[in-house]
C-alpha cells in the first residue's frame, strides 16, 4: 500500500508492507519494523526498541512531543504541484495558490510584470487579518486568476508566474 | 424595563446577551448580514431584521443600517456588545437621537476614553499612576526621537483614537524608529481614521490587569481583577480571575483606583479599567467601554450577571449588588477559542464547523457562536467560542479547564485548542508566572512542532493510520471517515465552504 502523508506541511511517501509481525513502512528510502498494538482510544507503535503512543483525532495525531497536523493523499491524484518542488527551472509556469479562505484586497502585479522572489502578488484578508502571497521565484506573471473583492477558497490559483533561472547566470 | 432590545452584534456575544435579556422577559431583536443568514445567533433570538452585506462596513459597522433595522423593529434600547458600534460614540449619541436608549456609557464618557491622550491626562489629574509618555500626539519622527531618547527604549507607538491592540508598534532601538512612526501612522489611519500617535515607555515582563466597574449615578461597585497577560501581538488569548500576582492590599488599591477613574470620566453603566503591573506598582493603561469578552470569567467567580447589570442600570433601576454585598468563589479561566491554525502561525481558518461537541460538567461555561454545521465567515473576528471554568482555586481551575480543552471537538476548521492544551502544560503558566510577551518569548506555538527524530515519528503515525484502519478505506481523506460520520450534515455549498482543509459538506461518507 502506498500513500502521501502530510505531517505538519511536511509531505512524505509512505509504503506500506504488512508481515505476520507487524509492517514495513518505507519512508524516503530508510524501512522501519513496526510493530502495533491498538485500543479504542490510541495505537502503541513500536519501533526497534522505542515505543510511541498514538493518539488520532480527525486530522490530528497527538504524540508525547506535540499535536501534528495529518493530512493523507492518494498517489494516484497526482496533482502536478510545482511550487512545492524546486521552481528553480527556467520557463517552468508555476501556479501560486492561495494559503487561506479569504477575500482578495490587492492584486499587486499585472500580467506581463516582472517579479522577484517574495515579492508579494496578492494580499488576501480573513477574520481582520492581511496575509501576503508571495512570488515562489523571479519570473515574470502569466495570468492572474482573482479580482479585487473576490472570495476565494484555501489552495485557489491566484496567479501564475513563469519563472527565470537566477540571474547569477 | 425595556420590552424590545436589538442586539447589534453577531456570534457568541450577541448570543449571550440575549439569554440575559430572556431572562429579564425582554423580547430580542437580532441583526445579521449576508453572510450570517444561517448563523447560529439567529435562532437565539426572538426576531432577526437584516442589515447588509457581509462586509462589516456594510452591516454590522453600518450606523444607519443598525439604526434603520432598531426603527423597524420598535425596539427601545440597543445592546452593542463588543467590537463593532460597542466603542463608537458616533453610533452611541445616534442611538439617544433617534430615542433608542443605549446600554453602554454616555457618548460624551465614551469619547473621552476612547481618546487615549485625553483618558492619560485625565488619570494624571486625579492622582493615578500613568505609564511614562507623552501626552500630545507627536508631530514627526524627530520629536518621536527626542521623547524617546528621553524616555528610554524600549518604547511603543500608540494610536491616539487606537484600541484593541491595533496601531500599537514597539521599538527596542533608535534605528527602527523612524520606520515604525511611518507605518504605525497608516495603520492608525486605515483603521481609525486618524494618524495621530503618541509613545510610552514600554514595561518589559509587565502584567495585564484590569478591573471591572459597574457604575449609576449613585453607586460604583468594582469587581475582583482579571488578570490578561497572556497575549499574542497584544491579542488576549487568556484570562482568569483572580490575578496570581495581586495580594489584598494591592487589590483594594486596584479596584479603589478603577471606580475613581472611571467617576472622573463621568462614566455610567459597566467598563473596565485596564493597568500595567510592574515590579509591584501599577499604572494606567486603558480604558474600555463596553462589556469585554472575558466579562464571563468575573461572573463565574461572583455569581453577578453583568449583561443584567448593564441592562438595569441603562433603564435607570440601578445594580443589584453593592461593594460590600460582593463575595467572589474560587478561581475561573477562560480560554479564547479562534478559528486559526496554530502550526501555521495563527492563520484564520474560516469555513464549515462539520463537527462539534462541547466540554461540559461542574465548573464549566461555554459561550459560543457556532454548532454542527455553522459557517465561520471570513469577514468578521475568528474568535468562535469563550470556554470558561472555575475551580476552587487555580490549580483546580487549570486542571480542569485542562480537561475542558481536550474533550472539545471542533472539526472543519482548524482552531487554537492545540495552543491552549500547550499553553496550559507550560511550566510558567502553571507557576502563575505570566507577562504580556510570554507567548512569543516561551515560543509556545512553536512547541506544537515536534522536535527530535522526525522520521520515526512519521513512521510511528504512518503504522498507526495503517493499524487503525483509517489509511486502508479509500483513497480521498480516508482519515476524517470515522470520526465525521456520525456528524455528517447535508448542508448546502457555500462559497467558501470548508476552507481549504476543511471537509466538504457534500462529499458522500
Amino acid at each position: 500500500m502506498r500513500f502521501r502523508l502530510d505531517v505538519d506541511g511536511e509531505r512524505r511517501e509512505i509504503d506500506v508492507e504488512r508481515s505476520a509481525a507487524g509492517f514495513a513502512i518505507r519512508i524516503d528510502g530508510a524501512v522501519y519494523r513496526v510493530r502495533t498494538r491498538s485500543t479504542a482510544e490510541f495505537v502503541d507503535v513500536r519501533i526497534g526498541t522505542k515505543r510511541f503512543r498514538v493518539r488520532l483525532q480527525g486530522n490530528e495525531a497527538i504524540l508525547e512531543d506535540g499535536v501534528h497536523r495529518l493530512r493523507i493523499e492518494d498517489v494516484s491524484e497526482d496533482r502536478a504541484d510545482v511550487v512545492e518542488g524546486r521552481p528553480t527551472e527556467t520557463g517552468a509556469v508555476v501556479d501560486v495558490r492561495s494559503s487561506m479562505p479569504g477575500r482578495v484586497v490587492r492584486v499587486a502585479v499585472a500580467v506581463g510584470a516582472h517579479v522577484d522572489r517574495g515579492q508579494t502578488l496578492v494580499v488576501l484578508e480573513a477574520m481582520k487579518m492581511q496575509n501576503e502571497i508571495p512570488s515562489p521565484g523571479d519570473g515574470v506573471v502569466r495570468e492572474v486568476a482573482v479580482a479585487e473583492g473576490e472570495i476565494v477558497t484555501a489552495d485557489r490559483v491566484v496567479a501564475s508566474i513563469e519563472l527565470r533561472g537566477s540571474s547569477a547566470s | 424595563m425595556f420590552r424590545r432590545l436589538l442586539i447589534a452584534n453577531r456570534g457568541e456575544i450577541a448570543i449571550r446577551v440575549a439569554r440575559t435579556a430572556k431572562e429579564m422577559g425582554i423580547r430580542c431583536i437580532g441583526v445579521y448580514s449576508e453572510a450570517d443568514r444561517n448563523a447560529l445567533h439567529r435562532a437565539a433570538m426572538d426576531e432577526t431584521v437584516a442589515i447588509g452585506g457581509p462586509l462589516p462596513a456594510d452591516s454590522y459597522l453600518n450606523i444607519a443600517h443598525v439604526l434603520r433595522a432598531a426603527q423597524d423593529s420598535r425596539a427601545d434600547a440597543i445592546h452593542p456588545g463588543y467590537g463593532f458600534l460597542s466603542e463608537n460614540p458616533t453610533f452611541a449619541q445616534g442611538c439617544a437621537d433617534a430615542g433608542f436608549v443605549f446600554i453602554g456609557p454616555p457618548p460624551d464618557a465614551m469619547a473621552l476614553s476612547g481618546d487615549k491622550i485625553a483618558a492619560r491626562r485625565s488619570m494624571a489629574e486625579i492622582g493615578v499612576p500613568v505609564t511614562a509618555g507623552v501626552d500630545r500626539p507627536l508631530q514627526s519622527v524627530d520629536e518621536a526621537r527626542a521623547v524617546a531618547a528621553d524616555l528610554g527604549y524600549p518604547v511603543i507607538f500608540k494610536a491616539t483614537a487606537g484600541g484593541g491592540g491595533i496601531g500599537m508598534s514597539r521599538v527596542d532601538r533608535p534605528a527602527d524608529l523612524a520606520s515604525a512612526f511611518e507605518s504605525a501612522q497608516s495603520v492608525a489611519l486605515a483603521n481609525f481614521g486618524n494618524p495621530d500617535l503618541f509613545l510610552e515607555k514600554y514595561l518589559l515582563r509587565a502584567r495585564h490587569v484590569e478591573v471591572q466597574v459597574l457604575l449609576d449615578s449613585r453607586d460604583g461597585v468594582g469587581f475582583v481583577e482579571r488578570e490578561c497577560s497572556v497575549q499574542r501581538r497584544h491579542q488576549k488569548l487568556v484570562e482568569e480571575t483572580p490575578s496570581p500576582a495581586v495580594g489584598r492590599t494591592l487589590r483594594a488599591r486596584l479596584i479603589d483606583t478603577a471606580v475613581r477613574a472611571l467617576r472622573a470620566l463621568r462614566y455610567r453603566n459597566a467598563g473596565t479599567v485596564e493597568f500595567l503591573l510592574h515590579d509591584g506598582r501599577f499604572t494606567f493603561n486603558e480604558v474600555n467601554a463596553r462589556l469585554q469578552v472575558e466579562h464571563p470569567i468575573t461572573e463565574m467567580v461572583t455569581g453577578v450577571d453583568l449583561v443584567r447589570q448593564q441592562i438595569r442600570i441603562a433603564a435607570g433601576d440601578g445594580p443589584e449588588v453593592s461593594q460590600s454585598e460582593l463575595t467572589r468563589h474560587g478561581h475561573a479561566i477562560e480560554c479564547r477559542v479562534n478559528a486559526e491554525d496554530p502550526i501555521r502561525n495563527f492563520l484564520p481558518s474560516p469555513g464549515r464547523v462539520v463537527g462539534y461537541r462541547e466540554p461540559t460538567g461542574p465548573g464549566v461555561r461555554v459561550d459560543s457562536g457556532v454548532a454542527g454545521s455553522s459557517v465561520v465567515p471570513p469577514y468578521y473576528d475568528p474568535l468562535i467560542a469563550k470556554l470558561v471554568v472555575q475551580g476552587r482555586d487555580r490549580r483546580h481551575a487549570i486542571e480542569r479547564i485542562r480537561r475542558c480543552v481536550d474533550a472539545y471537538e471542533i472539526r472543519g476548521v482548524y482552531t487554537n485548542l492545540p495552543f491552549h492544551r500547550a499553553l496550559l502544560q507550560t511550566r510558567a503558566f502553571v507557576r502563575g508566572d505570566l507577562w504580556t510577551t510570554m507567548v512569543a518569548d516561551l515560543r509556545i506555538a512553536a512547541r506544537l512542532r515536534s522536535r527530535g527524530p522526525w522520521q520515526e515519528r512519521i513512521a510511528a503515525i504512518a503504522a498507526a493510520l495503517v493499524a487503525s484502519g483509517r489509511v486502508a478505506r479509500g483513497p480521498t481523506f480516508p482519515l476524517q471517515r470515522p470520526s465525521v460520520a456520525k456528524w455528517a450534515v447535508a448542508g448546502r455549498p457555500q462559497p467558501f465552504a470548508g476552507g481549504g482543509h476543511a471537509v466538504s459538506p457534500r462529499r458522500r461518507w
